[in-house]
């Protein structure tokens, strides 16, 4: 399940979809994130959701064939990981 | 009173004893001179500055004072803060300490690195790195006639989103100041500093409306990322405001110091601005890609005001 860490809270941007600006409150960083980065951290800032939550709401609206996208996902919500937007539950 | 009712003498007398308290924009920086010869530059390139009276609170105290030898140093605020300098480097000293005030201190504003000018009350950015060419391209605008408000620091207020004005002289370096001065043989420079690190550096005066003009604000329209770029033509290329919002970042100099504040400011200039990238090599054509970019806002707006 993915969540945001704790005390992490965002402000969004987006001029066009395809390029969204997201600053963290606790971190104080910026980040620039595509479409689909966007579209998943807003998915988990509104709700904790496990990697095939995330696949079954994307499948359809990004288009992508679902074993690229489940990569995809895995690749953005790691990402979020380093950069602490957001954290899996402890195992 | 201003700096060039007193006469250089006197001017000398009172920067050697308890120093010259001037206004520019919204700051007061109180100047000290041991260095009998920089009165005559400041005389020159500051003779609009207003002074303010004796007693003032200031906001940065800025000493320069000589050293053994040739050699002199700078003080801010009573610390030593660059290492000691030939004496006949004092005016450039002395101009890059009062920028280090404003980026040192001054968190007030978001800052940016980037000239700013303005026609009929838009603001250009002219955001980039040294060498990029955003002074000379800010004073070909300046002597074309648009209000200089810092040919070195966006001061961008987070109260209202405007640009304060710093319009203080502009730096130019090697053949820039040739060019310039073949452009307004009127413009009056200060005396050259040669084999600085940076070449020959001489400093153009403000024009006198741009310095009468320095309480008041100007508001954000054009973010323009200048590159010289040997015999390319003047083109201005669109680009996206995300890609604009993170050059301005990474050109601020204290975008992460003010945290939310200054991602809101940021995300409100950005906003309020058309923004492009712009190449260029020959200056005229840079300088009438500009103006006719302000031009072709100023016909839109005009029909959109005949039809409203």
């Amino acid at each position: 399940m993915w969540r945001l860490p704790a005390g992490v809270s965002l402000l969004w941007q987006s001029w066009d979809e395809d390029e969204v600006i997201v600053f963290n409150r606790a971190s104080g960083q910026t980040h620039l994130l595509d479409a689909l980065s966007a579209a998943v951290l807003r998915r988990i800032e509104t709700a904790p959701a496990t990697t095939s939550d995330l696949l079954g709401y994307f499948s359809e609206s990004f288009g992508i064939d679902e074993s690229l996208l489940n990569d995809r996902l895995q690749a953005v919500c790691h990402r979020f990981d380093q950069l602490g937007l957001a954290e899996p539950d402890a195992p | 009173m201003k700096v060039g009712d007193l006469g250089v003498e006197h001017l000398a007398a009172e920067l050697a004893g308890d120093g010259v308290a001037i206004r520019w924009g919204p700051f007061v920086s109180r100047i000290v001179s041991r260095l009998p010869e920089l009165a005559a530059p400041i005389h020159l390139l500051y003779a609009d500055f207003s002074i303010e009276p004796p007693g003032s609170i200031c906001d940065f105290h800025i000493c320069l004072r000589p050293r053994f030898l040739r050699q002199a140093e700078l003080l801010i605020g009573g610390d030593r803060v660059h290492r000691p300098f030939l004496r006949r480097y004092a005016l450039t000293m002395l101009e890059w300490g009062m920028n280090s005030c404003v980026y040192g201190f001054s968190h007030q504003f978001l800052i940016i690195h980037a000239a700013v000018v303005e026609h009929q009350g838009r603001a250009l950015l002219l955001p980039g790195r040294p060498g990029a060419g955003k002074s000379t391209l800010c004073a070909a605008l300046v002597v074309a006639g648009w209000r200089l408000l810092s040919d070195e620091l966006a001061l961008v207020d987070p109260a209202n989103g405007g640009i304060r004005p710093i319009a203080r002289p502009i730096s130019l370096k090697n053949d820039a100041i040739g060019i310039i001065r073949d452009l307004a043989p009127e413009a009056v420079f200060g005396p050259p500093a040669v084999d600085t690190h940076k070449g020959t550096v001489a400093h153009l005066r403000p024009p006198l409306a741009s310095v009468q003009r320095a309480s008041e604000p100007a508001w954000p329209r054009w973010i323009v990322a200048p590159r010289f770029e040997r015999a390319a033509p003047a083109v201005l290329r669109a680009t996206s405001k995300a890609n604009a919002f993170f050059k301005l970042a990474d050109s601020s100099l204290n975008y992460t110091v003010l945290g939310e504040v200054g991602f809101r400011t940021m995300i409100r200039l950005v906003d309020a601005c058309d923004c492009y990238e712009f190449v260029y090599a020959d200056l005229s054509a840079a300088t009438a890609a500009l103006v006719n970019l302000a031009g072709a806002a100023d016909a839109v707006e005009h029909r959109v005001a005949t039809f409203a």
